[in-house]
């Protein structure tokens, strides 16, 4: 079975995935009446974790014709070989991690039991909770606090939607947001003020753009300052200032960089040696690293200023569709 | 009455109280619009809807689709033009309209807004731009073809656009750096010219001129700045706060009109609109809430006006040798054009349904003002009234006699039987006559030798001809050969008195006929017909109320038989056609611009 997202963006370009990361430092309550509502179930918890303990700087990275996600020293300069893996998996995209070092993947449940988000502990840890989701291609999850975000690449119909979860309330989504304007839904981050960034395609244009739900509610509204005129979106994420770094699979592949409130052209640009559907910024924010799903590489950027700095490839297959990073 | 037939807005309206007046959804939503005729009209559009509204009532009169809809804008004609992102287009709709009537190709383009120029009817439009590449502004010439570009170096995203009354375009948008920049594209020049302004603007928004000044909207400060701009420097000399509006600063389009500021979102969400004064600000007074879809996506971020407006005409009308004169009773204006090219060059305001129409010899223009009860009287190109006649009744048209000059009108009545008043030289008091015979009548004409004809019905409906001959007295019934299954207009048509029937039957169904006719001893012989066929859908949906035969003089003075008819066929909206005559047939020709809902023309020939 191939990459869903890969199959899609053939048209653009080859590409195999990978995964943004948010971590927001505080809780928010969820979604509130804006979003449409879902009925919630109760989950199971098993050993998640949920407190803040020291942990290693890890760099997980999904590949979906892979069973498991492997995380890497962070900063793995020597090429080394992945530290631990986390499975398994089945089919995974985007993932990321929450501020106790927790993993999301969106992923399709083995034995065909349907599509959602596994979850894993800190540091290759066990399993969790997993979260359900019954009409879409999961693409790429986000955490902000308690509320668990997972946008769909594709819903089948249009528009396509984010799935809303409630950490402590089940496995079934208890809101979903979306826009008129929103094709394939491709990313999803967190800023600081708990607003949700959504990257698409534009339904009409094919382009890529990204919209706002302030406080992660209804409406959504476009940011015309990210309307691109070529390529294909790819995942986004923030920085510690909350500018918005939006990737973007083109000819010329790029993230461009975004200062609040988001409506003037980008503050910068860095560009990629290789065409990426993620990056996910290092703990300590001075490095940036995408996933290279040409070559099969992670290739790491110093942030901001974007220098390319070195790639490692270490157990990492190009012809497995890369697709997923984030760091813990 | 058939010719008075049309269409009626479906609105329901629900009021609600309070402070200020909301107006509430109706019990009908997702209707398609119904036109909307007369006064003037508030458009809003949503990402894929667009709803119309009366204003400055508030009361909802439609909404219909549409895609990627951004900002729209209306002309001096009440034409509303409506940005779309993803179409890359803008599409252009006759006020209280629906369809489409003109698209304008803008594609590799993010159209955000627009303004139509006042002294042209040039079309701009603020192309957005990519995160990739800066924006611009396009100009249309006469809001058709292909456009002019023009940037600006310190200008990235283009927001809003604006034309003052002397065609000069003002711009506002971001810089590289996201500040904002303030621009002016002269009348005639070529390049943008930067103003300062004395006072920083937060977050630029609409550009508008107000009718003195350019104004800009600060969506940060939520209000809306006066500047009088002097070569490269601008002066705020004046701001309307607007309280309680809770923009979400991403370019939502403020809308001025009159005493009214319009803003979208109002001060407590994005699916409302407010009402404001203008200049005074303040507090809303009046909020529309509710529609917009009803859904959680709705965007609800733009506003336009189609407004009834003033009369205009070009400097140029007046030397335009043919005009042509169409009453529309969607916008209850009359719209001018160059007979010649179609190109619209005026439009004449303040009426209540104009109706009818009729030219005397030096091409001076009456025009038949239905709820209005008057006739009223434009020189050729002429953009005031030279003449407003009271009338008893529903004047439904007129005819010139060229003989003495006098003016002839066919009145229907509220109650009771219609008459025709005749005013002597076309002034004074005119001399009333009615006949129980011709209780209802369609629009008269004079023949050459001064014999006023009209078409009638019976109070039961039976159809014929009434005529009062020339120096006689009285209306009289007049027997005639022809077989009228619909009344239309009378008209000389240069060489026989013409009688029409709105819906003669065919072989290809109802089309509207033309008879050529003798005065003889025994009444109208019919010695011609003309046919006109081929309305919008079928060939027999052409209906034209009282087809206009366009000669080489104006009809009191023409001697020799016309070569066009020019006519609005009512059965197809926005439709005016043009057929070869007397040969008739298919029509040869389209008015490309034409209103909604004409139901009168004339051709002024100056003389």
């Amino acid at each position: 079975m191939g990459n869903p997202g890969l199959r899609i963006l053939a048209a653009v370009a080859a590409l195999a995935g990978c995964g943004g990361v948010t971590q927001p430092q505080a809780a928010i309550p969820i979604a509130g009446p804006d979003v449409m509502p879902h009925s919630p179930s109760l989950a199971i918890w098993m050993g998640f974790a949920r407190g803040t303990a020291a942990r290693p700087k890890l760099t997980y990275v999904s590949e979906f014709d892979a069973t498991t996600v492997s995380a890497y020293t962070s900063d793995n300069r020597k090429n080394e070989a992945p530290v631990c893996q986390s499975g398994s998996v089945h089919d995974p995209e985007g993932i990321a991690t929450d501020r106790f070092g927790n993993l999301y993947a969106a992923v399709g449940f083995s034995g065909f039991r349907g599509y959602g988000i596994a979850t894993f502990a800190p540091s290759c840890g066990k399993a969790g909770p997993t979260f359900n989701e019954d009409l879409g291609l999961p693409e790429d999850p986000a955490v902000d606090g308690r509320t668990l975000y997972l946008t769909n690449l594709d819903n089948g119909s249009l528009p396509v939607t984010v799935l809303v979860y409630n950490i402590d309330a089940g496995s079934q989504p208890v809101g979903e947001l979306t826009d008129p304007s929103a094709g394939e839904g491709l990313g999803v981050a967190v800023n600081s003020h708990h607003d949700l960034f959504w990257s698409t395609t534009n339904a009409l244009t094919g382009h890529g753009q990204v919209i706002e739900f302030r406080k992660g509610r209804l409406p959504g509204r476009v940011l015309k300052a990210t309307f691109m005129n070529s390529g294909f979106p790819g995942g986004v994420l923030f920085d510690k200032s909350d500018n918005l770094l939006f990737v973007v699979q083109a000819s010329a592949p790029a993230i461009y960089i975004f200062a609040p409130p988001y409506d003037a052209p980008p503050a910068s640009t860095i560009s990629l040696k290789a065409s990426a559907v993620y990056c996910t910024l290092s703990v300590d924010q001075r490095q940036i690293f995408c996933l290279d799903y040409s070559n099969g590489s992670v290739d790491a950027y110093a942030y901001p200023k974007g220098t390319y700095l070195y790639s490692y490839t270490s157990g990492i297959e190009s012809s497995e569709d890369p697709i997923g990073i984030a760091v813990q | 009455m058939k010719s008075f037939a049309r269409l009626v807005a479906l609105a329901l309206l629900t009021g609600c109280a309070g402070a200020p007046p909301q107006l509430g959804p109706p019990m009908l939503l997702g209707q398609s619009v119904a036109p909307a005729k007369g006064g003037d009209l508030l458009y809003v559009t949503t990402p894929d809807e667009t709803w119309i509204f009366t204003f400055p009532k508030g009361k909802f009169v439609g909404n219909f689709g549409v895609t990627g809809a951004q900002n729209p804008c209306s002309d001096r004609n009440g034409n509303v033009f409506i940005p779309q992102y993803g179409p890359d287009d803008i599409v252009e709709i006759a006020h209280g309209g629906e369809a489409p009537i003109a698209t304008l190709d803008d594609t590799g383009e993010v159209p955000e807004s627009c303004s139509s120029d006042p002294t042209t009817g040039n079309l701009a439009v603020a192309n957005f731009g990519f995160a990739s590449a800066p924006g611009n502004v396009a100009i249309y010439q006469n809001a058709q073809g292909t456009p002019a570009l023009y940037s600006d170096s310190a200008i990235y995203y283009y927001w809003f656009c604006g034309y003052d009354d002397r065609g000069n375009l003002f711009v506002d948008g971001i810089n590289h750096s996201g500040s904002p920049v303030f621009a002016e594209l002269p009348r005639r020049g070529g390049t943008f010219r930067n103003i300062t302004l004395n006072e920083r603007i937060k977050k630029p928004g609409s550009v508008q001129w107000d009718g003195t000044y350019i104004t800009i909207t600060d969506e940060r400060a939520r209000a809306i700045d006066r500047v009088k701009v002097s070569g490269s420097r601008g002066t705020i000399v004046g701001t309307t706060m607007l309280d309680g509006w809770r923009t979400s600063r991403r370019g939502e389009q403020s809308w001025l009109q009159g005493g009214t500021a319009i803003v979208s979102p109002d001060a407590h969400n994005l699916r409302q609109i407010g009402f404001w004064p203008y200049p005074a600000g303040g507090n809303p007074t009046k909020i529309i809430t509710g529609y917009f879809g009803g859904t959680f996506y709705v965007d609800g971020e733009t506003v336009s006006v189609a407004s009834g407006g003033q009369s205009w005409m070009s400097p140029t009308a007046k030397a335009i040798r043919e005009l042509l004169y169409v009453s529309d009773w969607a916008t209850d204006k009359v719209f001018v054009y160059n007979y010649a090219t179609g190109s619209p060059v005026g439009t004449l305001a303040g009426f209540k349904e104009p109706f009818g129409q009729c030219v005397d010899k030096a091409g001076d223009v009456w025009i038949a003002d239905y709820e209005g009860l008057a006739v009223v009287e434009y020189a050729h190109g002429g953009s005031k009234p030279m003449k407003r006649l009271t009338t008893d009744g529903f004047p439904v048209g007129c005819s010139i006699d060229p003989a003495t000059g006098n003016l002839a009108v066919g009145n229907d009545a509220a109650s009771g039987a219609g008459d025709i008043e005749i005013w002597k030289n076309a002034s004074g008091s005119p001399a009333d006559y009615s006949n129980e015979a011709c209780y209802r009548l369609w629009q008269p004409g004079y023949d050459s030798a001064g014999n006023l004809y009209a078409e009638v019905e019976t109070k039961h409906f039976a159809r014929g001809v009434c005529e009062i001959p020339a120096g006689a007295t009285s209306l009289a019934t007049i027997s005639t050969d022809a077989t009228i299954d619909f009344p239309g207009g009378v008209m000389w048509d240069g060489k026989y008195i013409t009688l029409s029937d709105q819906q003669a039957l065919s072989t290809d169904g109802d089309i509207t006929a033309i008879y050529q006719a003798k005065r003889t001893g025994s009444g109208l012989r019919i010695v011609g017909s003309t046919d006109l066929y081929l309305g919008c859908e079928h060939n027999y949906d052409v209906d034209v109320v009282a087809p206009f035969i366009v000669g080489t003089k104006n009809t009191p003075a023409n001697n020799k038989q016309g070569t066009v008819v020019a006519g609005a066929n009512v059965w197809c909206p926005s439709t005016f056609e043009y057929w070869a005559y007397p040969a008739g047939g298919r029509f040869s020709s389209e008015l490309t611009a034409a209103p909604v809902e004409p139901y009168g023309q004339s051709v002024s020939i100056s003389e």
